[in-house]
């Protein structure tokens, strides 16, 4: 319970590393290109030696004419020796604070007449390590501060796997033994575990509204993770139509098995098998372990799922409980 | 003196054998069940005519079709054990293993679905013409029809057995069997797609190897699990 809290906090708490929001009021005039840069948690100005560039594939163009005018949007102005050909460019920035940050095609550029493409020149010296070398988590565009969302979203339905599972053994369980016990354990588990499933539909949701735009998309997760759910909701179904408790028992333990290895289709294979999903680390999509270059991410991801895991059973056992203090009672 | 080979083969084969001649029989001398299918199927077919007239999208030519079959299977495993009443139940499982009952069954109503997917296919292609005729696999289309078929009626053997035994009627079977056909669904209707868009068999082999998995696991989970179900 304290390693998930201690997570959490983490989670919530430490700062996104700087980066780059947004590029705005391009000015593309004769010789003269302005910007500005939006920052977010950055230090511009208390920075030294800040270089600004813009880079798109091989070609790099340096400002050799640096004007600063505010922090925060900071105000570039840079002389162009040539005209630039019609492209998205990259915007680079560098200062002693915050290390190099990256607008990723972040500039659009129209084509001039006359525009060439210019070698790679070595005009500027990329800081990798900065001073503040401080804890912090991943910024990446389009996910900004719903990077933290990681450590709930993920673990939601882990710990949902886990409780199916616990749910599919305990049936089986229950067939073998035919004891009481198992059947409630059963009941416990699939209960907690739609719980999680609906924390993890609610988190996903709003992080789709965030990153996709919108609550709900045809993704091949999405459709397994609702089904799942369809399924275990029949399963309550069935045992308010079983009156008799050793058939009911016995109905939705079976049922329970069989709903698990159509879960584990629906979660697993079927996603595998689709051409196209918005989720990372499925099909051709990166994972987050692309993003988490110093693998501090990965720390308190782990430690947030183990705990979340904790947690879960925890439920269950909570759950489970007070089905056999109901069973003591109704045996009276 | 036969072998005992044989003998604990014939053991396992004759009653299924018997018991899917019993289904078979019942049926035949009643005809209720199969022509309530047939009405089922040349109607909706017929409904779908009326209301499209003509499609020219293969897509939803395939789509429409399958889901034609959806309810189809549903009308034809949710009566499974409409007969398996008081002592005829009680006699049944007498002279037979829940194992050899949950088998008969199951291969029974599979070759009864596809049957019937067949013949709905030739209905719905005869009311309204495939948009694609020329360029369509047939052989492939038909195998994944058949294969769709099979998964259809195994994947929902277990459930309408549930059904059955929790008393909901065919209510229970739509409520216990529609999540979990829908994988099975999107697989068929993912090779079939592929199939009408042309493409060839390295193209949609996953999905057909997804059915079969689906195939395999609902039948020994059937088999597996009902001897859970069948006892009061």
């Amino acid at each position: 319970m304290f390693i998930l809290a201690g997570a959490l906090f983490i989670a919530l708490s430490t700062p996104l590393s700087p980066g780059i929001l947004a590029i705005d009021d391009v000015v593309n005039q004769g010789d003269n290109l302005s910007f500005s840069i939006t920052g977010y948690n950055s230090h511009f100005t208390q920075g030294e030696d800040l270089q600004v560039w813009i880079q798109s594939g091989d070609f790099v163009y340096c400002s050799s004419d640096l004007q600063i005018q505010d922090d925060s949007p900071l105000s570039v102005r840079m002389k162009k020796p040539q005209p630039l050909p019609a492209n998205l460019y990259s915007v680079l920035l560098n200062n002693t604070v915050d290390g190099t940050l990256v607008s990723i095609d972040g500039l659009f550029l129209k084509g001039e007449a006359g525009a060439a493409i210019v070698p790679p020149a070595k005009c500027y010296t990329p800081i990798t390590i900065s001073e503040h070398d401080y804890f912090s988590i991943p910024f990446r565009t389009i996910l900004y501060e719903s990077i933290r969302n990681l450590n709930f979203h993920v673990p939601m339905w882990f710990s949902m796997i886990f409780l199916t599972l616990l749910s599919f053994v305990t049936a089986i369980l229950f067939l073998i033994k035919a004891d009481a016990r198992f059947d409630d354990m059963t009941m416990a588990a699939i209960q907690a575990s739609l719980l999680f499933a609906a924390c993890g539909l609610a988190t996903g949701a709003f992080w789709a509204r965030f990153t996709w735009g919108a609550f709900w998309t045809n993704d091949p997760q999405l459709n397994g993770a609702a089904l799942s759910t369809l399924i275990y909701l029949a399963y309550f179904l069935l045992r308010r139509s079983v009156s008799d408790p050793e058939k009911r028992a016995r109905l939705s333990a079976v049922y329970a098995i069989f709903a698990f290895v159509m879960f584990y289709i629906f979660v697993k294979v079927i996603p595998g098998m689709a051409d196209f999903s918005l989720h990372p680390d499925t099909t051709d999509n990166p994972s987050f372990r692309d993003y988490d270059i110093e693998g501090k991410l990965k720390i308190v991801f782990r430690t947030a799922t183990a705990g979340w895991i904790v947690m879960s059973f925890w439920i269950f056992s909570l759950r489970y409980r007070m089905l056999q203090l109901e069973r003591k009672h109704l045996d009276r | 003196m036969p072998s005992s080979i044989e003998w604990g083969l014939d053991r396992i084969l004759g009653p299924i054998q018997s018991l899917i001649k019993k289904e078979f029989l019942i049926d035949y001398k009643d005809r209720q069940v199969w022509l309530s299918v047939l009405l089922y199927i040349i109607s909706t077919n017929y409904l779908v005519y009326q209301s499209f007239q003509s499609i020219k999208d293969a897509e939803i030519w395939n789509t429409l079709l399958w889901i034609i079959l959806l309810f189809a299977a549903f009308n034809v495993v949710s009566r499974s054990y409409d007969q398996e009443r008081g002592d005829r139940e009680l006699y049944l499982f007498m002279v037979a293993s829940p194992q050899q009952v949950i088998a008969a069954k199951m291969i029974y109503h599979s070759l009864f679905m596809v049957v019937m997917t067949l013949l709905s296919f030739f209905i719905f292609s005869f009311f309204i013409p495939f948009p694609n005729a020329i360029g369509l696999n047939m052989g492939l289309y038909l195998l994944g029809l058949v294969g769709g078929a099979l998964g259809l009626s195994t994947s929902l053997g277990l459930t309408s057995a549930l059904a059955w035994k929790a008393k909901g009627g065919s209510g229970m079977v739509a409520i216990l069997g529609m999540p979990i056909i829908i994988p099975l669904l999107i697989s068929a209707i993912g090779y079939s797609e592929g199939v009408v868009n042309g493409m060839t068999w390295l193209a949609v082999d996953r999905f057909a190897y997804a059915i079969l998995v689906l195939i395999l696991l609902s039948a020994s989970l059937g088999y597996l699990l009902f001897p859970y179900i069948w006892r009061d």
